[in-house]
């Protein structure tokens, strides 16, 4: 994979100048080396939550003190050896942020940014308070550097060490982001109301990507604290939390080497021009600007533009799906072929169903019955009430009367993800894709249906995917993203993984709830094809 | 702690709080309008404070002139930081203002700690002197004057919303701005405008606060992220909820200050401000928009 390799070269580049350098630097640039090194992973932690889940933090040096703190403690107070120190630090600073993942996860925009700033602020006093365990606002003196075998770690060693972690958290996170986590979080933070339509439990994955960043943030910490060998509450203030922020932005967001370029601007250039130390605030805040205004997406992501016009990989990105069926395929041999059992015949009932807005009844009574096999039109004028409809069968409304059944299954008061996965899928109004993913990306996260863990009885996901695209009849390249498509091939794309489920077993087929919109006569072809 | 203790706080508290309340009018000015929060405001407020003390009190302007001359400055201000870091980003559609915001109030604050230097200067005022007793509790003019201050620019925003034309603009363009726009309501100039006012609010509560504190580069910062968090608490989308927000944020700092010390108070106030927004993500007064897909 293109982004793996280049992550992994840039990695290993980072190492190779950090082991030679080691031997040529003074203490205090050996300082600087691994501060540039915890900065790059707290950085890679941050890039998670951010790039991956598109959560900001304005929290973020609370699970650098966190870790710090806990590691510094682990070691001093109960003699734990420094491996397992670190790996404490980063559980408990993991814990932290499966708390915050909590109140964080309905809360968004301004509202988010204030649960980060205020926890950020809530553990800087807590550490203060808690005079007891942490020495309060005079700080932990006199850390000792870490032993290993017996023998005391150098700053020297400490800091390759800082630079070896960083350089293999590079490409980890490629590889993350490529993976079906990394895949997931993207679709929720792309559309979060369609990725959980489809069965992802946003709990669950906010909950994951809050858990890795604090880890790292920890990890990164408890470095820190070794490295300088004093804490205190204010070496952590709230304006570290923008430094990383700062140093995120401007390598970056999203992109795998973002946090190492990120943190070398934002710790090196201080210290190179020495000039600027007074002024390294104003530097850092017009640096900013700078950035934001004229290279939004950072370093990386100016650097890789720049790459791609020079590059002609461009051209073959762009070529189509491979035609490798002539003729139209019947989605009953494309299942049989993958795997896929024949589907038991579903029924949709609705009985009484209604629901109310404060005073306004949007539905009342409405009682129905959709059969699988058969295509069941809902028509009305404009406000009657079909989207509204819709949005409480698939759950994103909860009636406030009657009842939902499909088959046996009662499908009310379930979440939008149980019912997705229980088979039940819908388009939207205004197409709901994953902009970032690529359409082959697009459908293999629909037919993820958000699940973490398991297999899919698929035998090549691509291949798959591929078929599906072309049965609906998308005709364009695979690897586009999404974004960029025309209006019917987003239609198209937005129910090739809505027309079947991969799974094979005894569960119905999903019910098409389609909402309708302007489509192509050949998107109502495949409509009638499906069932 | 006897009850006098506990009133007095009170008394400071609820004039705190109405601080909090009016830099969190700001907030909810400059979100309503073009839904986007001003970060640099908490630099405005220092702006206003620091402004009002060296033209009154190091180069003797008479008191109004300088007042007068700070608080345009921070209208200034403000409206520069929206045409710099805020037009740009939400042309784009991007949410980067909230980090260019932070940059400007950080570039801001350290211009002036380099300009007024790092000591903190003591305001003095004098309605501080100016003395009297409410029911056995001794009052100075300004823990009188800071409330009304308060309450009242709040009340007079209000009415201008709902009766002046420029209001009825803003509000306009808050509810619908593409039909505003057709309408002929110049909405970059309008949201420019909000962005003024917004400053103009924050430095007034700054020159207010400033005999109560003292006055250094660095005072507007957590006042500005308190303020931030009353808003949030009270439900941004409401001028009301702001003004309620900030009016419970200070009176129950304020007694727990009194209570138990000024660390816990911190803690407990960023505390309840995460617990609040878990429960009601849109803040207390905030209505609960109905979502359609």
């Amino acid at each position: 994979m293109n982004t793996l390799r280049s992550a992994s070269l840039i990695g290993g580049l980072w190492l190779c100048i950090g082991s030679v350098a080691v031997f040529f630097i003074n203490d205090y640039q050996s300082l600087v080396l691994g501060t540039v090194a915890i900065t790059a992973i707290v950085g890679v932690g941050l890039n998670v939550l951010m790039g991956l889940a598109g959560q900001t933090s304005l929290g973020h040096a609370a699970f650098y003190s966190i870790g710090a703190y806990a590691g510094t403690l682990l070691t001093i107070k109960l003699g734990a050896p420094y491996v397992v120190a670190m790996a404490g630090s980063a559980v408990i600073a993991g814990l932290a942020g499966a708390l915050l993942a909590l109140p964080a996860l309905r809360a968004k925009g301004p509202y988010l940014a204030m649960i980060t700033i205020a926890f950020g602020y809530f553990v800087e006093q807590g550490i203060a308070e808690w005079k007891d365990l942490t020495g309060g606002w005079n700080g932990i003196m006199n850390i000792s550097r870490p032993m290993l075998a017996g023998a005391e770690i150098s700053g020297l060693q400490l800091t390759w060490f800082a630079v070896f972690l960083s350089a293999v958290l590079i490409p980890s996170y490629a590889w993350f982001a490529r993976s079906r986590w990394g895949l997931i979080m993207r679709a929720t933070r792309d559309a979060e109301i369609a990725a959980s339509a489809l069965g992802a439990k946003l709990l669950v994955i906010r909950v994951i990507a809050f858990s890795l960043s604090a880890s790292l943030a920890g990890v990164a910490g408890s470095l820190f604290a070794s490295m300088n060998g004093f804490i205190s509450p204010e070496s952590f203030p709230f304006f570290q939390s923008l430094i990383f922020l700062l140093m995120l932005m401007i390598g970056g967001v999203g992109y795998a080497a973002g946090p190492l370029l990120g943190a070398l601007v934002v710790i090196l250039l201080p210290e190179s021009l020495s000039v600027l130390a007074e002024y390294r605030l104003i530097f850092f805040g017009g640096l900013l600007l700078v950035v934001l205004l004229i290279a939004p997406n950072g370093m990386a992501g100016a650097a890789i533009k720049v790459g791609q016009a020079f590059s002609r990989r461009l051209a073959n990105n762009r070529a189509p799906l491979a035609q490798a069926l002539a003729q139209p395929v019947s989605l009953q041999a494309l299942m049989n072929d993958h795997g896929g059992a024949r589907a038991a015949q579903a029924e949709l009932t609705l009985k009484d169903l209604g629901i109310t807005f404060g005073g306004n009844h949007a539905l009342t009574a409405v009682s129905l019955s959709a059969l699988g096999g058969l295509v069941t039109s809902l028509i009305g004028p404009n406000g009657a009430g079909k989207t509204t409809l819709i949005n409480l069968v698939t759950g994103f409304y909860q009636a406030t009367q009657g009842t939902i059944k499909m088959n046996a299954l009662s499908l009310n008061g379930l979440s939008m993800a149980q019912i997705g996965r229980s088979g039940l899928s819908r388009t939207y109004q205004t197409s709901q894709l994953f902009g970032s993913l690529s359409v082959l990306d697009n459908v293999y996260c629909g037919l993820l249906q958000g699940r973490l863990w398991g297999s899919i009885p698929v035998t090549s996901r691509h291949q798959f995917c591929e078929q599906l695209l072309h049965f609906v009849g998308y005709q364009g390249c695979g690897a586009s993203p999404a974004e960029g498509l025309a209006h019917v091939d987003r239609r198209l794309v937005e129910i090739a993984p809505r027309v079947t489920t991969p799974r094979s077993g005894p569960r119905p087929r999903r019910d098409l709830v389609y909402h309708p919109g302007r489509y192509s006569s050949s998107c109502q072809r495949a409509v009638i094809l499906a069932n | 702690m006897g009850l006098q203790e506990y009133l007095s706080a009170l008394i400071t508290g609820a004039g705190i709080g109405s601080m909090y309340g009016l830099v969190a009018l700001g907030y909810y000015t400059t979100y309503a309008v073009s839904r986007t929060v001003n970060f640099a405001q908490g630099a405005s407020l220092m702006l206003g404070a620091v402004l009002t003390f060296t033209l009154s009190t190091q180069w003797h302007w008479p008191v109004w002139l300088a007042v007068l001359i700070a608080l345009s400055c921070c209208g200034l201000w403000s409206y520069f930081v929206e045409v710099i870091a805020v037009r740009p980003f939400v042309k784009r559609g991007s949410d980067a203002w909230l980090m260019a915001t932070v940059a400007l109030g950080l570039i801001l604050e350290n211009v002036v700690l380099f300009t007024f230097g790092k000591d903190p200067r003591g305001q003095s005022s004098s309605l501080l002197q100016q003395g009297f007793d409410l029911g056995g509790l001794r009052l100075n003019a300004l823990q009188v004057l800071i409330p009304l201050a308060g309450f009242g620019i709040a009340l007079i925003l209000t009415l201008a919303m709902r009766l002046t034309a420029t209001g009825k603009s803003l509000l306009a363009i808050a509810q619908n701005r593409s039909a505003a726009r057709l309408m002929g309501i110049d909405s970059e100039k309008m949201i420019g405008l909000a962005f003024a006012l917004a400053g103009v609010f924050a430095g007034v509560a700054g020159l207010l606060i400033a005999p109560l504190y003292t006055v250094s580069a660095g005072m507007g910062t957590v006042f500005g992220i308190k303020a931030f968090a009353a808003a949030i608490l009270g439900g941004i989308e409401s001028a009301a909820g702001v003004m309620a927000g900030g009016l419970l944020l200070g009176i129950l700092e304020a007694l727990l200050v009194t209570a138990v010390g000024s660390t816990y108070a911190q803690m407990f106030s960023f505390g309840l401000t995460i617990v609040v927004l878990a429960i009601r993500p849109v803040g207390i007064f905030g209505k609960r928009g109905i979502n359609k897909v």
